[in-house]
């Protein structure tokens, strides 16, 4: 009896340890002294996760007022503030360096001292410091998402997927993670994986456009032009203003070969969506380039795009450059397509490094391969466009519908070189991919250089 | 119930009263008012929503869930837990609907889900949870009635872990805490349930190591001896448990589970049957008792057709195939333990099959109809407020099951007083057939009857070995009837009989331990009695004496005596108590009858030998008389031929002794001193001879002892002179009355021991001359020794007076002495027999 005791005297002791050291290790995450305003901090937290940027706003609002000292309601506030001029960068830095760093949780320490960096230029300790905070706080999640941030934009695509699926592991309601996901897995070809996570995504922001867009998107480029449309559809009904929406729509009814209701997109995102002035420009040149550009009239589409001022000459090469480019090299002004070619090889230059150069890159060997088609070296052709092919990764549904008809530019090229068989493997490569463009392609509906075949193929 | 047997008793009955109310939450729960999916989870796989059934017309149904999809998120957020999930769902209200995130295959898709009442116990559930109260029940009877049997308390764990395996883990789980913890206790369960498999089949019958000397048998004893057998066993399935969750902990591995265990802790349990069920085939094969044999067998069908189609089809099918089509085919069988457990232990003869099956009947009956009242009430309730705020109420369950809870109790005991009449018909005849025996025990004034009653009947009513009876005599308890095996006798100590009586009549053989301390000899008794197979130990005493013990064996159907047998035996113990006195009293009354009527006669032999007149020498005169203290006595007179035919010489003697020896020794010592005076008239001679006669009878017996001896007297009047010859041998001095009136002691000669008492003898007769009208009085020692009531002697001076005052007769003085005497004793019955002799001469010579 007295050693039975004693054992069930040692187990409380044991249990009571545990629960003063579980309870000591679990400081608060966030500074306040103000229940109520951590409670608002929370929700927009919460609200930020989900993307929708007022919301968060109006929390962070509110948990300053509640405690006008909360140091991280009022840099989460600074970070939804655009920091569209110097001024306002200058406040934040100045807000950022007076922060006294001692009273904080390591949590907000971290994300100050790396904010600090990042603001006085120095993105290589501000990734330093982020590193040592994750080997301290393996499962924070806001250090999560941002080393996966990081690694997707230095294209370390696989290690920002495991990074992220850590993080959805850890907090599975942070939706930006599925986003993020979706995107990875696209661009990795896992087109099945990206739509569980965009769908993933819809489900926790029923409420948010960008989920459908994004979603739709992988229609796009999966040939799901319906589905497309569906989604995009779903998303202008949250968000009427969402511009990326209107633009997707255009561009799957054109695939769709319905110009009058891509026009009427156009028109729409000009009247209804937020969209930026060279995005909405860009919008209708595509629109309007786009019958041309299937009729194979090349020299009205340089025509057309000199009048409506559709080449805006940007630093970063486009799908209007591509089709320009395209133009020029078929209808035999290869000065202006050695110009376009130029002009994204001094880009590349700019670029190496960082995730658009293999886009760029992409481009360039694309360039490289119209002139070379167009003056009939189709072996030569061939090769640029594999190069492109490869280059080229199915980020977003632009660079992925690139991706697909440099694909297809590769079957005409293999066709007209007398390389039927291999051209029949490119296209089956892209019937994978997207079932509606392999058959446009197959029925002759649709040629992306319209070249004749080889007479032995 | 005594203390040693409580402790055993509370430390099982605390495991199964909680078993027993986590099984009851685990129903309850599931019939709670709560909102619901439809979506029975997979119970193998922790850490993800598998759905293994949806429930016909649910909203999942509605919604396209199928089982084998995944629940990925509820109302708009992914699912880090159940526990999440049914936070989400109580967020909402029956009749809302919520998007449910499924994963079907390699995609998931979002759906809406109407939400339902919760009820996700079908028929084959509840006949599940049936089979599990049965268990438990039948488990606790076992238990309950033989505390201190080691396989009635595996048995009883046993049952405790199946009734939580059916009702826990075989239950349709959804989202809650309860259906986590739930589930988690079916696999804790599951976990010890081989364990306790194993624990039974090695120590049923018989522990195996008890008989075997295999190798295993052989670890098996010596694992015991160091006390870690059972932990060892017990502990192992939840080791490999617990180094599997590691293992796939670290590994990252998700662990494949089968119904709740991993597949190394399923090859643990098969380790654990086989073994089992080895040790219980051996047993069935080997045992040398045949009743065991059978018993075993009879175990090992039960445990094979019982568990394993259970294993097959309501384990490994649900968890392989996600189908729960065969449950049914494979819970049924399972019954088949509990019975055939029951029946082999009736057929070992542990318990009684009827009372048994009965009492778990009862139970059955009884939960099986408060459980009908509670769904009742519940259904009637739905029905009467359907669509108002109160069947909504998550209190009212809770209000509900309270007053169920309380109404069970008393319903339990309206119920049972009936049901016990009409079920346990077998107690009530043994009631009655005691009633019967103590009826019987009361019209008995005989012995026999009452002894074979209690030897002979009183075994047959309790299933008993044998019963013996021990009768006090005089200080010790003497075997009347009984095996041989026992004592014949053993002392009839003080403290036993207290500590009897402080018991209550009867304990326990062990309950003697105690006094084992204070007296060896009750450790010596206690070890004789174990040994001959002793159990209990009933006292036979009424409020005036004790009259013996009843000594009880152990059952031949290795039960107990249940509290309610002892009860009615301590009570029949009593009538027969009675009863013995009764046949005891008549036994000794017949005796004493006996014997007086034997010493009236032996009086009648004795008055006849003592001479009715005494013819003296002429000129003398004699008077004698002789008054036994007894019916019988040992004083005597007679008169004896002398050396001449004119010569008589009276003899008067008083024997050592009183009664029945007392009697005889007089008779011998009469008749020798007859057959020695012919030869040997001289007193002297005479006595010398009858002093070597009495003292070599007196050492040739066992019946006479040290102190017999007889002390004599004689008195002659020696013909033609005065004189009076007087030879005493341990008599006193006689009396001589002068004619004068003096009153004076005759002078003693120097060897007067009495005869008989010494070898050696030299008697000297003496003389002494006497004038006319002198009286000589001799007299035995029961004379001056008669006692007054106030504890005064007569004495030899009180008797001098009496003779000085009385007339010059030796009739007178015989008679005033007998008066004086009366008056001084107050008519109290004489302490010792009186002889008197007065001699007188009435001329001188």
């Amino acid at each position: 009896m007295k050693k039975r005791m004693i054992v069930v005297a040692g187990v409380a002791v044991v249990a009571i340890v545990v629960a003063l050291v579980v309870s000591v290790e679990r400081r608060p995450e966030w500074t306040t002294r103000s229940p109520r305003a951590l409670a608002e901090l929370n929700a927009a937290i919460d609200a930020q996760m989900k993307v929708y940027a007022s919301d968060a706003k109006r929390h962070l609002e509110r948990a300053l007022q509640l405690d006008p000292n909360f140091v991280m309601a009022k840099f989460l506030l600074y970070e939804q503030t655009e920091m569209g001029t110097t001024a306002q960068r200058k406040e934040f830095k100045k807000f950022v360096d007076s922060i006294d760093l001692n009273r904080l949780s390591p949590r907000e320490r971290f994300m100050i001292e790396m904010s600090q960096a990042s603001l006085a230029g120095r993105p290589e300790e501000a990734g330093r410091i982020l590193d040592r905070y994750l080997a301290r706080h393996p499962d924070d999640p806001f250090a999560l998402n941002a080393k996966g941030s990081n690694l997707w934009r230095e294209g370390k695509l696989d290690q920002a997927k495991n990074v992220f699926l850590r993080l959805v592991k850890i907090a599975p309601n942070w939706v930006v993670a599925y986003n993020q996901l979706g995107y990875i897995a696209m661009e990795q070809g896992r087109f099945a994986k990206s739509e569980d996570y965009f769908k993933t995504y819809g489900f926790i922001a029923p409420d948010q456009a960008n989920p459908h867009d994004s979603l739709g998107e992988l229609f796009i480029l999966t040939g799901r032009y319906r589905e497309a449309l569906r989604e995009f559809n779903r998303a202008i009904t949250i968000k009427p203003d969402f511009c990326a929406s209107y633009m997707h729509m255009a561009i799957t009814h054109l695939l769709m070969g319905s110009l009058d209701q891509a026009r009427a997109d156009a028109a729409a995102a000009d009247t209804q969506g937020h969209c930026p002035p060279h995005e909405l420009a860009m919008l209708r040149c595509i629109v309007k380039l786009w019958p041309l550009e299937t009729a194979h009239r090349w020299s009205d589409i340089l025509r057309a795009a000199h009048e409506s001022g559709c080449d805006t000459g940007g630093s970063q090469p486009s799908s209007i450059t591509v089709t320009l480019d395209r133009a020029a090299a078929f209808s035999g002004d290869m000065k202006a397509a050695g110009a376009f070619e130029a002009r994204a090889a001094r880009t590349l230059e700019k670029v190496k490094g960082s995730p658009e150069e293999s886009i760029v890159r992409g481009v360039l060997e694309h360039m490289k391969a119209m002139r070379l088609a167009a003056q009939g070296r189709y072996d030569e052709a061939a090769a640029r466009l594999r190069a492109a092919d490869s280059s080229i990764p199915y980020r977003g549904a632009g660079n992925g519908l690139f991706k697909l008809v440099t694909r297809l530019e590769l079957a005409e090229v293999l066709r007209a070189a007398g390389r039927p068989a291999e051209a029949a493997r490119v296209i089956a490569s892209v019937g994978k991919v997207n079932p509606a463009m392999a058959r446009a392609f197959n029925s002759g509906a649709w040629r992306p250089l319209g070249l004749a075949a080889h007479p032995a193929s | 119930m005594h203390r040693r047997t409580r402790r055993p008793l509370l430390e099982l009955l605390i495991p199964g009263v909680l078993a027993f109310l986590v099984a009851g939450l685990s129903i309850m729960d599931m019939f709670l008012p709560k909102p619901y999916d439809g979506v029975v989870l997979e119970a193998d796989a922790p850490g993800r929503m598998v759905v293994r059934q949806v429930i016909p017309g649910s909203g999942a149904q509605a919604a396209g869930i199928r089982p084998g999809d995944i629940i990925v998120g509820i109302d708009h957020s992914v699912l880090e837990s159940t526990g999440q999930a049914a936070e989400q769902l109580n967020r909402h209200h029956i009749g809302d609907t919520v998007a449910y995130l499924v994963r079907s295959g390699e995609h998931v898709r979002e759906v809406e889900v109407r939400l339902g009442r919760r009820h996700i116990g079908d028929t084959m559930y509840l006949l599940a949870c049936l089979l599990g109260f049965v268990f438990f029940f039948v488990g606790w009877f076992v238990v309950s009635h033989q505390p201190r049997l080691p396989a009635a308390r595996v048995f009883f764990m046993m049952s405790v872990l199946f009734m939580l395996f059916l009702v826990c883990r075989l239950r349709p789980a959804s989202y809650s805490w309860v259906d986590a913890f739930v589930l988690t206790t079916g696999t804790l369960a599951l976990l010890f349930l081989p364990a306790t498999f194993l624990h039974f089949f090695m120590i049923f019958p018989r522990p195996v190591w008890q008989w075997r000397r295999d190798p295993l048998a052989r670890a098996a004893r010596v694992l015991r001896e160091y006390n870690v057998l059972w932990p060892v066993i017990y502990l192992a399935p939840v080791t490999v448990y617990a180094a599997n969750v590691a293992f796939a902990s670290r590994s990252g591995r998700s662990l494949a589970l089968i119904s709740g265990a991993p597949a190394a802790n399923w090859w643990v349990m098969l380790v654990y049957m086989v073994l089992g069920l080895g040790a219980l085939a051996i047993s069935a094969r080997a045992l040398p008792d045949q009743r065991q044999r059978s018993g075993a067998a009879i175990v090992f069908l039960g445990a094979v057709f019982g568990v394993v189609p259970f294993l097959v089809l309501a384990v490994a099918t649900p968890s392989f195939f996600h189908t729960e089509k065969f449950l049914f085919y494979g819970v049924l069988p399972l019954i088949l333990v509990p019975l055939t457990f029951a029946y082999a232990i009736v057929r070992f003869q542990l318990l009684e099959i009827r009372v048994f099956l009965r009492k778990s009947l009862l139970y059955t009956i009884t939960t099986a109809v408060i459980t009908g009242l509670y769904a009742g009430g519940i259904a009637a309730f739905n029905w009467l407020f359907k669509g108002t705020a109160i069947a909504e109420s998550r209190y009212f369950p809770v209000v509900f099951a309270l007053a169920i809870v309380l109404l069970f109790e008393p319903l339990r005991r309206r119920i049972q007083a009936p049901v016990n009449r009409f079920f346990f018909r077998g107690r009530t005849q043994l009631r009655r057939a005691m009633d019967e025996m103590g009826e019987a025990f009361a019209a008995q004034i005989d012995l026999e009857p009452v002894v074979r009653q209690l030897v002979e009947r009183l075994p047959q009513l309790l299933g008993l070995e044998f019963a013996a009876l021990y009768l006090v005599r005089g200080e010790t308890l003497v075997r009347v009837a009984g095996p041989a095996s026992l004592p014949e006798h053993f002392p009839d100590l003080q403290i036993l009989r207290n500590h009897l009586a402080r018991r209550g009549g009867i304990l326990r053989l062990a309950q003697l331990a105690p006094l084992e301390m204070l007296s060896p000899e009750i450790e010596k008794i206690n070890r004789q009695l174990e040994d001959a197979g002793v159990e209990h130990l009933g006292v036979l005493a009424s409020p005036r004496r004790g009259i013996g013990v009843v000594l009880l064996s152990k059952s031949s159907r290795q039960i107990v005596l249940e509290p309610e047998d002892l009860r009615l035996l301590r009570g029949l113990l009593r009538q027969a108590s009675i009863a013995l006195e009764t046949s005891l009293l008549l036994e000794e009354k017949t005796h004493q009858a006996q014997i007086e009527r034997e010493l009236k006669i032996a009086a009648a032999i004795q008055q006849s030998l003592l001479p009715a007149d005494i013819e003296m020498t002429e000129g003398w005169r004699v008077a004698a008389v002789c008054r036994p203290a007894r019916e019988i006595g040992g004083d005597f007179f007679t008169v004896l031929p002398g050396r001449d035919a004119s010569l008589r010489t009276i003899v008067y003697g008083d024997v050592s002794g009183k009664s029945i020896p007392g009697a005889l020794l007089m008779m011998a010592a009469h008749e020798v001193l007859h057959a020695l005076a012919m030869e040997h008239p001289e007193p002297g001679e005479l006595f010398d001879l009858v002093n070597q006669r009495i003292h070599a009878l007196r050492r040739g017996s066992t019946v006479l002892g040290r102190g017999s001896f007889v002390a004599l007297g004689s008195l002659a009047c020696l013909p033609g002179t005065a004189r009076l010859q007087y030879c005493l041998a341990g008599q006193p001095p006689p009396m001589m009355r002068r004619a004068s009136g003096e009153v004076r002691e005759l002078p003693m000669p120097a060897h007067r021991i009495p005869v008989g008492a010494l070898a050696a003898g030299g008697y000297e007769a003496m003389e002494t001359p006497m004038d006319a009208g002198d009286i000589v009085v001799a007299y035995s020692d029961g004379v001056v020794e008669a006692m007054s009531p106030s504890g005064e002697f007569f004495g030899s001076d009180r008797l001098k007076g009496v003779i000085a005052k009385a007339p010059n007769d030796p009739h007178v003085i015989v008679d005033s002495v007998l008066r004086a005497l009366d008056t001084f004793t107050e008519g109290r019955p004489p302490y010792d027999d009186i002889t008197l002799v007065a001699l007188g001469c009435s001329s001188s010579a």
